[in-house]
């Protein structure tokens, strides 16, 4: 075997397990939520179940949840959102990895993943999407650092096609963690307290000068800044100060350590995608509705801003008038599957 | 593209000469003279100090003990990195006060070599062009699991719930252009959205198929929809049934989130009593695996 594919998925990609036991398909996770909160019975379990805790200076989380003598474990990933590509993939390999947690920590299991199962003679050729590109360039950079040389994950690694990878962040992580929608309004409350808990979260805060002042203009503080997130008692700032640290090590040049990958990006531009956020410092954060052009979450003109020429050459665009579907289903559209896959040929 | 071509040629025409050791003025060639000497010291003789042009990188946020976001920081432009310097960065220039302005340098980050990678202390990754894609011809194959409930088969009132499995396949009816985006990339676009849906499903009581017209619409919610027509041969007690009957007729599917299709029809043709109409919901099979413990 000269060559072996595998699927990194994004956040929510793939099932998380408690103690072997699926936490539930996200639908079903939703609906749970939203039916124990409407017959004013307890979701005290389900945050729980959902939460993490972590310690300054370590990357392992402490416990995978706080639900007492219980582990949750990476299960496998959603054919809903992946079945398409999985399909067309040998063997339907995928890297399920726990995306709430912590960049690197999961960046090192990926590597040791990518050594063990190295195939014979060869290298890998790594399809991710939008969280499971970050993971990839965070291990380009944690391997360079272990061997020395900006070309190491090119021992590993021939191909990383990377789609919708939020590599400057998105305003979405943001807003789950103010917020806290993603699973309905019914429980905001109860997702903020489960998403503060969560490094991978705060790693993926946006990178650019995205707070503008009710008034109009830029803010002196960005979503790194604790003035930022003084208003949020859960927000921690500990795994702020991380978020940053993760940005700054790797991800402010990314593609720097895959020196010898054929790598690639793919973005889309077909979607009303949110790139700013209003607050005054110390102020509550407000989130209008997206106008910018992307894919829903990834905000393509700042991404393409913010890239070195090199990187702007390999990268692909979705147009703007494509009935492409939004950032966490892209690859439910065949088109894209295939362009993806056609990516991996080169 | 000029400009990109122009600096691979740059960079193709001339980093041999001056790698090799063929810079023209006299300083070089007093340095060349002394005889050990490296390439890249040849190189920089010749090109270090430079004036070379830098543009502006979207400036970062601010660190959390910051209280106001950094300065902007600037970038080598592709011309500079391989015409100007000759492979060598762009860096700041430190008697300017103008960030746009830089001179040539040694590489010490990507930004120096406009993006590219530093190898060997000098700017050397050239630069991809992406190949354009053929075209797109999307498919898809389902093995589906169908409830399916139809009025019966004489026309009357009356439910008869059934499960049935089946194959569904769709191909993509058209082919996606791509076109060069200005500062570099390639644009896909004309993606199709209409595709050939094609199905067969059977069970204990029926034998069906639907042939039609889907519609990718962009949302997702409502995630595709499709016009076809249905045709099934079925019997009350089984398809050995006597009286078991074939009917024909229009039919609509709409794909929900990209995962179940709900569809209805109406078969006024065919043998036997009617017309009969039909509703029922397509599922991949692999999807179940979505729900699993």
């Amino acid at each position: 075997m000269t060559s072996r594919t595998i699927l990194i998925p994004g956040t929510g990609g793939n099932k998380l397990l408690k103690d072997g036991v699926s936490l539930g398909h996200p639908v079903v996770l939703n609906a749970r939520l939203f039916l124990l909160k409407a017959a004013g019975m307890s979701v005290e379990q389900t945050v729980l179940d959902m939460s993490m805790e972590h310690r300054p200076g370590q990357a392992a989380p402490v416990k995978t949840t706080l639900s007492p003598d219980s582990e949750v474990t990476p299960g496998p990933p959603l054919d809903v959102a992946y079945g398409k590509l999985l399909d067309r993939i040998e063997g339907r390999s995928s890297f399920p990895y726990d995306w709430r947690a912590d960049l690197e920590y999961n960046a090192g299991l990926l590597i040791d993943y990518l050594e063990q199962e190295r195939p014979d003679a060869g290298r890998w050729k790594l399809v991710t999407h939008s969280q499971g590109g970050l993971l990839a360039l965070v291990a380009s950079g944690l391997y360079a650092d272990r061997k020395g040389t900006a070309s190491a994950f090119s021992e590993l690694v021939s191909h990383l096609c990377m789609v919708a990878p939020p590599v400057y962040g998105t305003v979405d992580a943001a807003n789950a963690l103010v917020v806290g929608s993603e699973l309905g309004d019914e429980v905001r409350g109860e997702f903020r307290r489960i998403a503060g808990t969560w490094p991978a979260l705060y790693q993926m805060l946006p990178d650019w000068r995205c707070i503008k002042l009710p008034q109009g203009g830029d803010s002196n503080l960005g979503l790194f800044s604790y003035q930022t997130w003084q208003p949020y008692p859960w927000v921690l700032p500990f795994l702020v100060q991380r978020g940053y640290e993760i940005r700054r090590k790797y991800l402010e040049y990314p593609t720097q350590n895959l020196q010898g990958v054929q790598y690639s990006y793919l973005f889309a531009r077909n979607q009303k995608t949110a790139d700013r956020v209003i607050a005054s410092p110390g102020a509550a954060i407000d989130f209008p509705a997206g106008q910018a052009a992307g894919d829903g979450l990834v905000p393509l003109d700042i991404t393409r801003a913010r890239m070195t020429s090199a990187e702007k050459n390999r990268t692909e665009v979705i147009g703007p008038d494509e009935h492409t579907p939004p950032h966490s289903m892209l690859l439910t559209d065949d088109a894209v599957v295939t362009l993806v896959l056609k990516r991996l040929e080169q | 593209m000029k400009r990109l071509l122009l600096a691979i040629l740059a960079a193709t025409v001339l980093w041999p000469s001056a790698v090799l050791g063929q810079p023209e003025d006299s300083a070089c060639d007093e340095l060349r003279s002394h005889g050990d000497v490296s390439d890249i010291d040849l190189l920089r003789c010749r090109f270090e100090g430079l004036r070379c042009m830098r543009v502006e990188r979207e400036g970062r946020a601010s660190s959390p003990d910051e209280t106001s976001l950094p300065p902007a920081t600037w970038q080598a432009t592709e011309e500079s990195v391989y015409v100007t310097c000759g492979g060598l960065g762009c860096i700041d220039a430190p008697d300017s006060e103008d960030p746009s302005m830089g001179v040539c340098g040694t590489p010490s980050i990507p930004d120096d070599c406009g993006g590219a990678a530093i190898v060997g202390g000098l700017c050397g990754e050239q630069h991809l062009i992406m190949k354009k894609l053929p075209g797109i011809v999307p498919t898809r194959l389902f093995f589906t699991a169908h409830p399916i409930v139809d009025s019966g088969f004489d026309g009357a009132a009356g439910f008869n719930p059934d499960v049935a499995a089946g194959v569904l396949l769709q191909v993509g009816l058209g082919r996606s252009q791509s076109r060069e985006l200005a500062g570099g990339g390639v644009l896909h676009y004309g993606f199709p959205n209409c595709y050939l849906h094609a199905e067969a499903l059977w069970s204990r009581f029926r034998v069906g198929h639907d042939v039609g017209v889907g519609y990718k619409t962009g949302s997702s919610w409502v995630s595709r929809v499709a016009l076809t027509g249905f045709g099934q041969y079925a019997g009350e007690t089984g398809l050995e049934d006597d009286n078991a009957t074939y009917r024909f007729g229009p039919a609509v599917q709409v794909e929900i989130y990209f995962n179940v299709i709900l569809k209805g029809g109406w078969l006024p043709v065919g043998t036997g009593e009617g017309p009969v109409w039909f509703a029922g919901l397509t599922y991949g099979a692999s999807l179940l695996d979505d729900f699993r413990k």
